[in-house]
């Protein structure tokens, strides 16, 4: 249910940033269009912005090898998508819709077959069974049986399991090239001391997530399987206590971890936050006040400039989040799919064969959902850091 | 349906002429009782062609192994054969000889099991 609640949670969150891509500003251009009380100040800082000075910020900050170091996967489904041009969120989102469209079939009709495998098993199995009495015969074929499903399933955890640790790492070589990037244009429009401090948290929490998967969920998940099977050959519930203790190990360490990371993100944006205000309006009037004439004219200069570093951090943010979305989409569907059809097996395969070998599907289904928790937690990470160093303190 | 007509008359017929004779002459009342399950287990092997034939649809549109389909249907066949062999000591009054024949049964479909078996452990050890 956990893997189900985050994966909702994503879900809402992507839908979130789709809005909050398509309400940017567009680079270089006058974003005259909204006129809310409360981005008036914003948007007169945009105004002014030539786009230029943007695109000459842009490159100081080096946002183009942001594009160099976007992953395989993301290039395949964003293509060649540019950081300061306009239409990025939009294509960005179209790219990954029709990506997601392309590829739903094809992983669908691969977790269906997994589940006509199975199924055949077990129909099989029934079948044989129903005319044998109850002896040690029939005991043997029921074992035969349950080692067979257990196989093809393990099988289809075990691809999984590297694909989910290689979307792991992936991630994580991604947010090297990221984070800087991020840090310097969240520091270049204001935010001197929250960007270093964000950048410092995701990437140890990114370096924390990926050992702990590696080095305990991934092999927590194996004795899981292996306790699930042995559960279900031994035919009474000895090891039920065992598989459900390690599948909340693995389940907790993994809340843990994005507790204390968005904790200590949120604490370190209350603290830094305003220490960055506090800075950038002392700047401002000791500008303004210390240079008789001048002052105000260099004061005006610096804020066209940070508003321009705003911009420029917003697009790399979504330009990170789009290429989150896009390494994150194929293990999500993939791990998303099977866990259903697993699910689904498991539920049809109940009214087929005894209930114990029903169970078992189901429960290596729930494997799926841990690996896709760990990718969640993977994204989730990133896509939290970036969304808070976006929505740092703004301007001067 | 029309192979389980012909099962049962078989079937019904061998049981009474196997009754008939039983008292007078046991001995061919086995062996009249192990040519009725030839004959009947023969004539199943025909329709089990047809889910042979199934089953490597099956494998061809889904990619099914036949290392998991093979040491399957060989289990099911050593459990049928079990059943029927360890009746027939039954009916001939042999219970040890019955019990023997299951005994073999399940040590044979878990010995045809052993390459399902080594392969999961495999993968579990490769997981953990």
């Amino acid at each position: 249910m956990k893997t189900i609640h985050i994966l909702v949670a994503i879900i809402i969150i992507t839908l979130l940033l789709a809005g909050y891509a398509r309400a940017e500003p567009e680079i270089g251009q006058a974003k005259t269009e909204i006129h809310n009380a409360d981005t008036d100040e914003t948007d007169e800082q945009y105004k002014v912005v030539p786009p230029k000075t943007v695109e000459e910020q842009a490159s100081a900050m080096d946002a183009d090898s942001l594009k160099k170091a976007l992953p395989y996967e993301a290039k395949q489904i964003l293509g060649d998508i540019s950081i300061i041009d306009s239409a990025m969120g939009n294509d960005g989102l179209s790219a990954i819709f029709n990506a997601l469209k392309e590829n739903f079939f094809g992983i669908f009709k691969n977790a269906f077959k997994s589940a006509v495998k199975i199924l055949t098993i077990i129909i099989i199995c029934s079948a044989a069974t129903s005319a044998m009495s109850d002896g040690p015969v029939r005991d043997m074929v029921t074992l035969s049986c349950t080692i067979a499903v257990s196989a093809i399933a393990v099988s289809d955890v075990s691809s999984f399991l590297g694909m989910g640790l290689r979307t792991l790492t992936t991630l994580s070589d991604f947010s090297k090239a990221l984070l800087p990037v991020m840090c310097t244009a969240a520091a270049s429009a204001g935010a001197f001391t929250s960007a270093s401090a964000k950048y410092a948290a995701t990437a140890l929490f990114m370096d924390i997530l990926i050992t702990v998967a590696t080095n305990v969920i991934m092999p927590l998940i194996g004795i899981y399987l292996a306790s699930v099977i042995a559960n279900t050959t031994l035919s009474k519930d000895y090891l039920a206590n065992v598989s459900k203790l390690l599948k909340w190990i693995c389940t907790t360490s993994l809340t843990l971890l994005m507790l204390a990371f968005t904790t200590y993100l949120g604490m370190t944006g209350l603290i830094t936050g305003k220490a960055d205000q506090f800075a950038t309006k002392l700047t401002k009037s000791a500008l303004g006040t210390a240079l008789p004439v001048v002052g105000s004219i260099l004061s005006d200069t610096a804020e066209t400039l940070v508003a321009g570093a705003g911009m420029i951090r917003n697009a790399i943010g979504i330009f990170g989040l789009l290429a989150v979305c896009a390494v994150c989409l194929m293990p999500f569907i993939t791990l998303g799919t099977h866990y259903l059809v697993y699910k689904g097996t498991s539920a049809l395969s109940e009214a087929l064969t005894d209930k114990r070998l029903a169970e078992m599907i189901s429960d290596i289904g729930t494997a799926f959902g841990m690996i896709l928790a760990l990718v969640g937690a993977g994204g989730m990470m990133l896509f939290f850091s970036v969304i808070s160093s976006m929505k740092a303190v703004n301007a001067i | 349906m029309e192979i389980i007509l012909k099962a049962t008359i078989i079937g019904v017929t061998g049981a009474i002429l196997s009754l008939i004779i039983r008292k007078s002459n046991p001995e061919i009342s086995a062996v009249l009782a192990l040519a009725i399950c030839t004959v009947i287990t023969g004539m199943t092997l025909k329709v089990f062609t047809s889910v042979k034939e199934v089953l490597e649809l099956i494998e061809i549109g889904t990619g099914f192994s036949s290392a998991y389909a093979a040491p399957i249907m060989k289990c099911v066949g050593i459990g049928l054969t079990a059943r029927i062999g360890s009746d027939i000591c039954k009916d001939s009054g042999q219970n040890a000889a019955a019990s023997s024949v299951e005994i073999c049964g399940a040590v044979c479909a878990l010995y045809v099991s052993l390459p399902l078996i080594k392969t999961l452990l495999r993968m579990i050890g490769e997981l953990a």
